[in-house]
């Protein structure tokens, strides 16, 4: 088990240094004098040379590349946005809360839900359960995310009023510094609050707020979960284990969860696991559309405003999340089929 | 799949053209027409390609020309105060929906059908190599493409079009490059189950070359695949143009395109909801069909499923 992680980390490293290598020539690529586009077409020498000095333009690339790769690996510094004049490790840091905390209920919608489907589409195969979870699943997937987000943002907040159109918090709340951040995840912060007896109307609040952006980032991963667990179903299923389970007398419900699902799980964890490093990646329609301030969001600010290191490390945190991601789902597969870990 | 040869005989390429039993276009065909979903997706499509492609004969207004005296946001016309002059009604600009849809379709399923042609032609040659020759030059390709993969593939475009600029060439290039690695994945592990199949053994000892392997004999034989690979992507494409194109980083306003034109009824909540409906039932229902026509015929081609 311990040899499988190890291997898996050691497989990730040269990966993440081919992503790495990949950003720098990207930043590269910009058409025209990067440190001219980086400044604006007014800006005055004097910055332009700063900017060149500043990454090391002048240099050979490899020396360029080199430098990059310390400050990033030994110092953890990610740069300076531009746009921002901040560090972007501190602009990483509240973006990427908001982004787990919206990622987090995303995938607590869509993986119970899909996984349920996908269970009783293939258990009740061809009835109209299965048809309804596969028109469910296939609509799921052809919903524009942005279009959905403008659906249920004019039912639930303008027609109905029931929940909030954007922002992650009530602006009473927001600046009120009895309720300051602990965490930059409002709902984690707004449960520890009730928990440690402070009320709980923080929590609400968050709750509120969160709901229609996680409801409409769930769909896709919903969808797609719903037909891998499908298929993984009906693929056990028809294996001759499951006849002999039920040969012996086990009931339904214990060779479906004993059985099947402990087999099936295999697929399920792979596919949840990409949605994840998906969703982790940057909602970038959905955080837009309800002006969520997360990592996706601020990419495309950066993009506009070109804003290039920003891009690019934000970028380079996306890439290392998937890499994690998939590493997690290969130490799970270890833990759910010993089999694997053995090898 | 279905035009795998199981002869005995050890035969020469030409026995690969010779098809047995029905053709995999057949199969897809009596498939297609079994299922009524599917059957309905494809001619959906169809008419839609139509439509887009005679859009300048059948519009029956200029998708540009403003009238925002006459025509402002008036409703489809089966509502209180729409007429049949402009049939589903016209946005905030005094604009006709109708002709801006169809119009806007040429825009829509080109930006979508381009990239997936463009990460085709890259993507292909990529997973064959990989999956044809494996070893060394399977691990070094793969790695690149797990670093391409690391990406969703709306982030990858985001950052070509961050890169490179923005605009219509630059939105095709994006979307291209973030499917090159879907296919090539997909490609390589097709190659994968052909390529110790005993017609590639026996075109190698009749000395075919690699290339010829390849091309002439693997490449056949996989076109299902990736026929049901194109028609998903292309669809998943459509989206993500169109998604992109709605951030304002695709196709710009006043040009006429669905995810554009979307973005720009995005403020008319209350009195013109129908510039939203519109164009993005439009987008729902196209994407859907090929997403149904995609399994419908990977349903007909998989052997997996003709087993079941």
């Amino acid at each position: 088990m311990f040899a499988l992680i190890v291997r898996r980390i050691f497989f990730s490293i040269p990966i993440l240094l081919l992503l790495t290598l990949m950003l720098f020539w990207a930043v590269k690529l910009v058409p025209g004098d990067a440190a001219v586009v980086m400044a604006g077409e007014r800006a005055t020498p004097e910055k332009i040379a700063h900017i060149r000095e500043m990454l090391h333009l002048n240099d050979a690339w490899y020396v360029q590349y080199g430098l990059y790769l310390k400050k990033l690996v030994l110092n953890f510094d990610l740069g300076t946005s531009l746009f921002h004049d901040q560090p972007i490790s501190r602009l990483l840091a509240t973006a990427v809360p908001a982004t787990v905390e919206l990622g987090f209920f995303a995938l607590l919608i869509a993986v119970p839900v899909g996984v349920l489907l996908g269970i009783l589409g293939a258990v009740y195969r061809n009835k109209f359960i299965d048809k309804l979870a596969s028109a469910t699943a296939i609509a799921g997937v052809s919903m524009p995310i942005f279009w959905l987000a403008l659906v249920l943002m004019y039912f639930f907040s303008i027609k109905w009023g029931l929940l909030p159109t954007s922002g992650r918090m009530s602006d009473e709340i927001l600046f009120d510094p009895a309720t300051e951040s602990y965490t930059n995840m409002y709902t984690l912060d707004g449960f520890i609050r009730g928990i440690t007896g402070k009320g709980w109307e923080v929590f609400g609040y968050a709750l509120r707020h969160i709901a229609l952006p996680a409801l409409a980032l769930s769909t896709i991963p919903m969808a797609q979960i719903c037909r891998i667990t499908r298929s993984a179903f009906l693929e056990v299923l028809a294996q001759d284990f499951v006849r002999t389970a039920h040969a012996k007398g086990l009931s339904a419900k214990t060779v479906l969860f004993k059985h099947v699902f402990r087999n099936a799980s295999l697929q399920i964890v792979t596919i949840s696991m990409l949605q994840a490093g998906n969703i982790f990646g940057g909602a970038v329609i959905t955080e837009t559309m309800f002006s969520w301030p997360g990592l996706g969001k601020v990419l495309v600010e950066s993009i506009a405003s070109r804003d290039f290191p920003m891009v690019q490390s934000g970028t380079l945190f996306v890439g290392f999340m998937f890499v994690m991601f998939s590493l997690a789902a290969d130490v799970l597969y270890g833990v759910l089929d010993p089999r694997l870990a053995r090898k | 799949m279905t035009t795998q040869q199981h002869s005995a005989v050890p035969s020469c390429y030409k026995s690969d053209t010779v098809a047995a039993g029905p053709s995999a276009l057949r199969i897809a065909w009596i498939e297609i027409k079994c299922n009524k979903l599917a059957l309905f997706s494809f001619s959906f499509i169809v008419v839609m390609i139509l439509l887009a492609l005679f859009a300048p004969l059948l519009a029956p207004h200029d998708p540009d020309a403003l009238n925002l005296v006459e025509a402002k946001l008036l409703p489809p016309f089966f509502l209180e105060g729409g007429n049949t002059r402009y049939l589903l009604g016209t946005d905030s600009s005094g604009r006709d929906l109708l002709s801006r849809i169809l119009y806007g379709g040429r825009i829509s399923l080109f930006i979508g059908f381009v990239p997936i042609c463009l990460a085709f032609a890259l993507g292909v040659p990529f997973g064959l190599a990989a999956g044809y020759f494996g070893g060394k030059t399977d691990e070094i390709l793969m790695r690149i493409n797990d670093c391409l993969l690391a990406f969703p593939s709306i982030l990858l475009a985001l950052i070509v079009v961050a890169f490179l600029g923005q605009g219509i060439g630059n939105l095709m290039i994006a979307v291209g490059l973030s499917y090159v690695p879907c296919f090539a994945r997909i490609l390589r592990s097709a190659v994968l189950a052909e390529r110790n199949r005993d017609y590639v053994l026996s075109a190698r000892a009749m000395g075919a070359s690699h290339f010829r392997i390849m091309v002439r004999h693997i490449f056949p034989n996989i076109t299902p695949t990736l026929i049901v690979v194109f028609t998903l992507n292309f669809a998943s494409a459509l989206l993500e143009a169109a998604g992109l194109s709605f951030l304002g980083l695709g196709v710009r306003p006043p040009t006429a395109e669905w995810g554009a034109m979307l973005a720009d009824g995005k403020n008319y909540f209350y009195d013109g909801w129908w510039m939203l409906v519109v164009p993005g039932v439009v987008i729902f229902l196209v994407v859907m069909s090929l997403n149904i026509l995609g399994d419908s015929l990977r349903d007909a081609w998989d052997p997996r499923a003709v087993r079941k």
